[in-house]
């Protein structure tokens, strides 16, 4: 599968977006991942599952350029790349909506949408506010979600309003992949089904979507292929129209 | 773009428009009228113009060191050197212009760059070197003001520049000087906190600092900007001092940190960050300023004013924790 698109020797669209292989980080004595490999293209949603203290986070870590692993290639649209800090994936449209969203809870969504990259004008960096709430308002009707105002504080907004707002933020920049760690694990049904939503919608416009979730049923809801982490490596690779829950329990516990 | 999915509609996620909040600097305001009708009848030479515009000059002082807290303390951070490191520059001024013979315009220019340096150190040593703001700057105090102590043995320096001087005394028509400087720089500082990116990013960085981190946010170097605004800011206000009393000793304005925090803190802006603003510093200033001289117009003794001082620095910040505690129920 991996050496199926290089192989082929096209263009960077047929390229996976990203591309890992055999991914290796340690902390001290510790193996946090050994040799995970996974790719994920345009239009796709792809989801990591796997136990907790499986090396799901710590991967999505690595593709944030947070950690740096000790072995292994990182490659975007078929370019090797390597990630020191969060502000270099960032420059390949990665985009990471973490678990605790990273946003300012004192400021509001058009700041927060485009908080470290303001829109300034001058040498005194005078901030450009209109045009950034216009441009904020635009992803969020693009998207659907609702909000009271661009200028309503963050603090104000309900737990999904607040994920809608992160969602829509990495889905602006990140022109490439948006991964997402546990999108839904602090929401209500209805706001969970909203999320997904907009996960669907991503994928409609292209971007390639890498999606970690403890929810099965979410993520056979939403996702085109599973990867299974059990341990730090990989316990096993399923398209989701070719598998059942059941395969994927069993992949996660280890057990058969 | 056409979508076909069905979106569920929560009822927790209809609009709904939360009512306005008052703006955090509108206790100032209420506080300054109350107090202000108060003394207008309990002190008959109270309301003056003159003696109003006495008393802004007054305020001046500290008004430019709480403009700069404002900026740290907006940044979660707090700076309690303000007042040595006005000191600093203002025995910077006495003796260069008056022991080596400095121009005033020199001599004020070298004093601010020597702020801006200890601004830089304290910004150094929070931002980076991650000491707690509270310990590098309860040093800087002691250092500091060792420092303005030492520069000028212990003597305080008299004839300063002419510069100096209008400054802190001249008037432009019936408005004294340090009046319409702190305007300006008030102006000056609202703008920079509201409209320009590192002013923004200071409240994102007390809002949520490792949120302003992972979003791209300079933090440290913002930061260390802000305590670097503060130190020449404060600078500015011992500079005004000394021309005030004519006299440049390192002993000048101790103690009034207190009045700079009680300032801030009573202008709205948070001890916990992310939330305030100049102006609630310039109307807490100015409360502070007209208990002050109603005080005095009433004769009550500076002692019993240093436990009002204290007393009214308390309630602020306990006000704070209030407001913080009730912020966190409503989110």
């Amino acid at each position: 599968m991996e050496t199926e698109a290089r192989a082929s020797g096209g263009t960077a669209v047929d390229l996976p977006t990203l591309e890992l292989r055999s991914i290796t980080k340690r902390f001290g004595g510790v193996t946090a991942l050994s040799g995970v490999s996974l790719e994920v293209s345009r239009g796709e949603v792809v989801a990591i599952v796997g136990d907790n203290g499986a090396g799901k986070s710590t991967l999505i870590k690595s593709v944030a350029g947070v950690h740096s692993p000790e072995e292994g290639e990182i490659r975007i649209e078929g370019e090797l790349v390597r990630f020191s800090e969060p502000n270099d994936s960032r420059e390949y449209g990665i985009e990471v909506v973490y678990q605790d969203l990273a946003l300012a809870p004192n400021l509001d969504i058009a700041t927060n949408m485009f908080l470290g990259r303001e829109l300034v004008r001058g040498p005194l960096q005078i901030l450009r506010k209109r045009e950034m709430r216009r441009q904020a308002q635009e992803i969020l009707d693009e998207f659907k979600i609702r909000v009271p105002s661009v200028r309503a504080t963050v603090r104000t907004l309900s737990g999904g309003q607040r994920q809608g707002v992160a969602i829509g933020r990495a889905t602006h920049w990140g022109k490439r992949l948006v991964v997402m760690d546990e999108p839904t694990a602090a929401l209500g049904v209805a706001e969970t089904a909203r999320v997904e939503a907009i996960i669907h919608r991503m994928r409609e416009r292209g971007l390639a979507v890498l999606i970690v979730s403890h929810n099965l049923d979410q993520v056979f809801r939403v996702a085109d292929r599973i990867y299974v982490m059990r341990r730090g490596s990989l316990a096993g690779h399923r398209t989701v129209s070719e598998t059942t829950s059941n395969e994927i329990v069993s992949l996660i516990t280890g057990l058969a | 773009m056409a979508s076909t999915e069905v979106v569920p509609e929560a009822e927790d996620d209809v609009p709904s428009r939360r009512q306005r909040t008052v703006p955090e600097w509108m206790g100032a305001v209420v506080g300054t009228l109350v107090i202000g009708a108060i003394l207008t009848v309990l002190a008959p030479n109270f309301m003056s113009t003159r003696n109003l515009l006495n008393v802004l000059a007054q305020v001046s002082v500290f008004g430019f060191m709480a403009a700069g807290q404002t900026f740290v303390m907006i940044a979660r951070g707090i700076d309690l050197s303000v007042a040595a490191t006005g000191a600093l520059a203002g025995t910077v001024v006495g003796v260069l212009s008056i022991e080596h013979g400095f121009s005033g315009g020199t001599s004020v220019l070298i004093a601010i760059l020597v702020a801006m340096f200890v601004g830089l150190v304290h910004g150094v040593l929070v931002a980076y070197g991650r000491l707690p703001a509270f310990i590098v700057t309860l040093g800087g105090l002691s250092v500091w003001r060792g420092a303005a102590l030492e520069l000028t043995g212990g003597i305080n320096n008299t004839g300063l520049p002419d510069l100096v001087t209008w400054l802190a005394r001249g008037q432009i028509g019936p408005v004294p000087v340090p009046v319409l400087l702190m305007i300006v720089v008030f102006a000056a500082c609202g703008f920079v906190l509201t409209r320009t990116r590192w002013g923004m990013n200071l409240y994102a960085i007390g809002g949520d600092e490792e949120a302003a981190v992972r979003a791209g946010v300079p933090v440290k170097r913002y930061t260390t900007f802000a305590y670097m605004a503060c130190s020449s800011l404060s600078a500015i206000g011992g500079i005004i001092l000394v021309g005030r009393l004519d006299s440049a000793g390192g002993s000048v304005a101790a103690g009034y940190e207190l009045n700079v925090i009680a300032a801030v803190v009573i202008g709205g802006t948070s001890l916990f960050g992310g939330v305030g603003s100049v102006w609630g510093a310039f109307f807490g200033a100015f409360l502070m300023g007209i208990i002050q001289n109603g005080m005095n117009l009433m004769g009550i003794s500076s002692f019993i004013q240093m436990m009002v001082l204290g007393s009214i620095i308390v309630l602020a910040i306990g006000a704070d924790v209030m407001r913080k505690r009730y912020a966190k129920q409503g989110g």
